[in-house]
């Protein structure tokens, strides 16, 4: 293999894994806080690939002002979801498998609801940074760079959020024990919609950063919410940063058992590192650091 | 308690004698319906096709319905249409195929519309429930092989396409003839694969695969990706690493190929690329014919802007749904029109006498000479259904090959 193909395979790999990073880390700021697993995250991915694609070539707004309005809107929406779907929910004793059961309904209503809506085709964002980067036999589009870069971005802020801020301690002391919280005055209701509303964002800049490569669709959600969960699961359940590193993790094993071997054993060899991951750390690579 | 009277004794019978006269008209007609089901992806991301395919199917069974089908016989009769959705998944399909069986009480099953893995499942139940079942669109020829196995147990099974040797001869000849006349250079002999992973992906790749080799050409990649993929960036390198000559790509979803063919673009890979069905698709010209100029493809079978008859086809399926015809539509369409022809000519719809029926099809449609062969499938080449290479061109769709078609040089 050329060095300009090994170093494709790297970033590529990082590209990827900004992704799954980006929406991991959504599912465990959930998990970590709440303990809910929300299965209607990928839905959330969708939705704001629709609303970009309604902001962006619809109505032919500036890219950063449809951008910024979409996850406005879509971070509303996941406090909706929160208010009206999980709340209500959580105030049962046995909340475990009805928030599971609701959240699957959740994602057929909407996978459902969209296709009524938008139908069944495949709607196309361009790209919103052109041109392609060439050094020496090295090939990248600047959209895909910018992917990388943006998601880190995005990351950092909310790590800053997460780990340097009231609001951060908030969401830690909550996810530690929501009832101590709430006894010193943590409004636990709240903390809760704020971490579906910062989950809910970090999936629509995913969807954002993905409309000019993958098309919007229906069912754009599924398979990034199944990557979504292995990284959840690598990562350490409820672990932000764990989730964050086993996302890069993940796309650089992908890119790398894509370039020694047939596309076909990628899954395999994603998923059987995962299970090995998980025999010999039950809990996962950076449990112990939730939220 | 109400007396009974002689009077009310004959009114009483008279409205019995009625209501029965009614019942018995009632189940003549109902005697004289067919009802024919079809099972295709109508949700999912291959629910694009299925849609075109429900209206080709629709617009049939309503011209045959409103007295302008291409009837067989003198005989009449109205046909129930009802479709199911597959997902695109055989336990889906089969749950499917089970409830227009037993709730539908379907004559004759059209599916699957579009996928060959969904077909394999759902042959089985053609003898399992005593139903004949046609598929649509699915070439795997694995599906011929099931048939050729065991003819007996599938004599029930009809496909209504033809085999995935028909794009792999296809391929192979076009690409022997533009070596031969130095349209494209043959380089080191190097040929490699990125299709989706299903069976009618891998059955394309392994046929053209096989005749490439038996020519002295090394297969030096066949990448399966997940239907729907969209991200080919590690594929890609890997290819552009291994340098083939020939690039082959089959997709039965859109945006796996608009994807696939701009990020090849930026890869800057300098074999030759020649891609197998999502250029069907309008929406592939919509979102790629600029990034898709010089690209092969197969097959052209479908072409309103250069066929007469395909434009007016595609007018009528416009003034029926409101969109423009393609190529799921159009197949889609002529398959009905096989398995209505087939019950007109078996006088009703015995099994066994509609299987025998389709059997012996000979039928000229949009898409051309449509006739089964041994194996159950519908035939390719000159004189049944053509498999025509296309190029874009200027942005607009050019056949080349066979020369004797071919609407334009390549370029």
């Amino acid at each position: 293999m050329s060095v300009a193909g090994f170093l494709e395979l790297v970033i590529n790999g990082l590209i990827s894994g900004s992704i799954y990073a980006l929406i991991g880390s959504g599912i465990a700021l959930i998990y970590g806080t709440t303990r809910v697993l929300n299965f209607a995250h990928g839905e959330l991915l969708m939705i704001a690939g629709y609303l970009v694609f309604f902001f962006a070539v619809t109505l032919g707004w500036n890219v950063f002002l449809a951008s910024l309005l979409t996850l406005v809107l879509v971070g509303a929406i996941g406090a909706l979801i929160q208010r009206v779907t999980i709340a209500p929910l959580l105030a049962r004793e046995d909340w475990a498998f009805r928030v599971i059961a609701a959240t699957i309904g959740l994602s057929i209503f909407l996978q459902s609801g969209a296709q009524l809506v938008f139908g069944e085709r495949f709607q196309s964002v361009p790209y919103f940074f052109r041109g392609v980067l060439v050094l020496g036999d090295l090939r990248m589009p600047w959209q895909r760079i910018a992917i990388f870069l943006i998601a880190l971005a995005i990351m950092a802020v909310c790590a800053l959020i997460l780990y340097r801020t009231q609001l951060g301690r908030i969401v830690r002391a909550t996810a530690q024990d929501a009832e101590a919280a709430l006894a010193v005055g943590i409004p636990s209701g709240l903390v809760h919609t704020s971490v579906f509303v910062i989950s809910a964002v970090l999936a629509g800049a995913g969807a954002i950063l993905l409309s000019p490569l993958i098309s919007v669709n229906p069912w754009m959600g599924i398979s990034y919410l199944l990557k979504g969960f292995a990284v959840v699961i690598l990562g350490g359940l409820g672990s932000f940063g764990g989730a964050v590193a086993a996302g890069f993790l993940l796309g650089l094993i992908e890119s790398f058992s894509v370039g020694f071997a047939p596309t076909e054993w990628r899954d395999v060899i994603a998923f059987t590192f995962l299970i090995a991951v998980i025999w010999v750390r039950p809990n996962g690579l950076f449990s112990g650091r939730e939220a | 308690m109400t007396r009974l009277t002689a009077r009310g004794l004959i009114q009483a019978g008279l409205i019995s004698a009625g209501l029965a006269a009614g019942a018995a008209t009632g189940a003549h007609a109902q005697a004289e319906d067919v009802t024919i089901g079809a099972i295709g992806p109508l949700t999912g991301p291959a629910a694009n096709s299925g849609e075109a395919h429900r209206q080709g199917l629709e617009l049939a069974v309503k011209e045959w319905n409103e007295g302008q089908g291409d009837y067989a016989t003198e005989n009449r009769f109205q046909v129930n249409f009802v479709m199911e959705d597959s997902n695109s998944k055989p336990e889906v399909g089969i749950s499917a195929a089970q409830r227009l069986i037993t709730r539908n009480s379907a004559d004759l099953i059209i599916g699957d519309t579009l996928h060959s893995h969904v077909t394999l499942a759902l042959m089985e139940m053609a003898p399992q429930y005593n139903v004949p079942i046609l598929s649509s669109e699915p070439v795997s020829s694995v599906i011929a092989d099931k048939v050729l196995s065991d003819p007996e147990r599938f004599k029930l099974y009809w496909k209504g396409n033809w085999n995935s040797d028909g794009y792999g001869i296809a391929v192979h000849d076009f690409y022997a003839w533009a070596f031969e006349n130095g349209v494209v250079p043959e380089g080191d002999k190097k040929i490699a694969f990125v299709v989706e992973d299903t069976d009618y992906g891998i059955a394309n790749a392994e046929k053209i695969g096989e005749l490439f080799e038996g020519d002295g050409w090394t297969v030096v990649a066949t990448e399966t990706v997940p239907t729907a993929t969209t991200d080919f960036y590690p594929q890609l390198s890997k290819l552009r690493d291994l340098d083939p000559d020939v690039l082959v790509s089959v997709f039965t979803v859109v945006p796996s190929g608009v994807s696939f063919v701009r990020q090849l673009g930026e890869q800057a890979l300098e074999a030759s690329h020649l891609a197998i069905y999502y250029p069907t698709k309008p929406e592939f010209m919509e979102q790629a014919a600029d990034i898709a100029e010089g690209m092969y493809w197969a097959s052209l079978q479908f072409s309103p802007e250069i066929t007469p008859a395909h434009k007016e086809f595609s007018d009528r399926m416009e003034a029926a749904f409101g969109v423009p015809a393609n190529y799921s539509h159009a197949h889609a369409y002529c398959t009905m029109v096989i398995a209505l022809r087939a019950i007109d000519e078996a006088g009703g719809t015995d099994p066994e006498a509609v299987a025998e029926k389709l059997g012996a099809t000979d039928y000229e449609c949009l898409l051309g000479r449509f006739q089964f062969g041994d194996d159950h499938a519908i035939q390719s080449g000159p004189d049944f259904i053509p498999v025509p290479v296309a190029q874009i061109q200027e942005g607009q769709n050019q056949l080349i090959w066979p020369e004797n078609v071919a609407t334009s040089e390549p370029q």
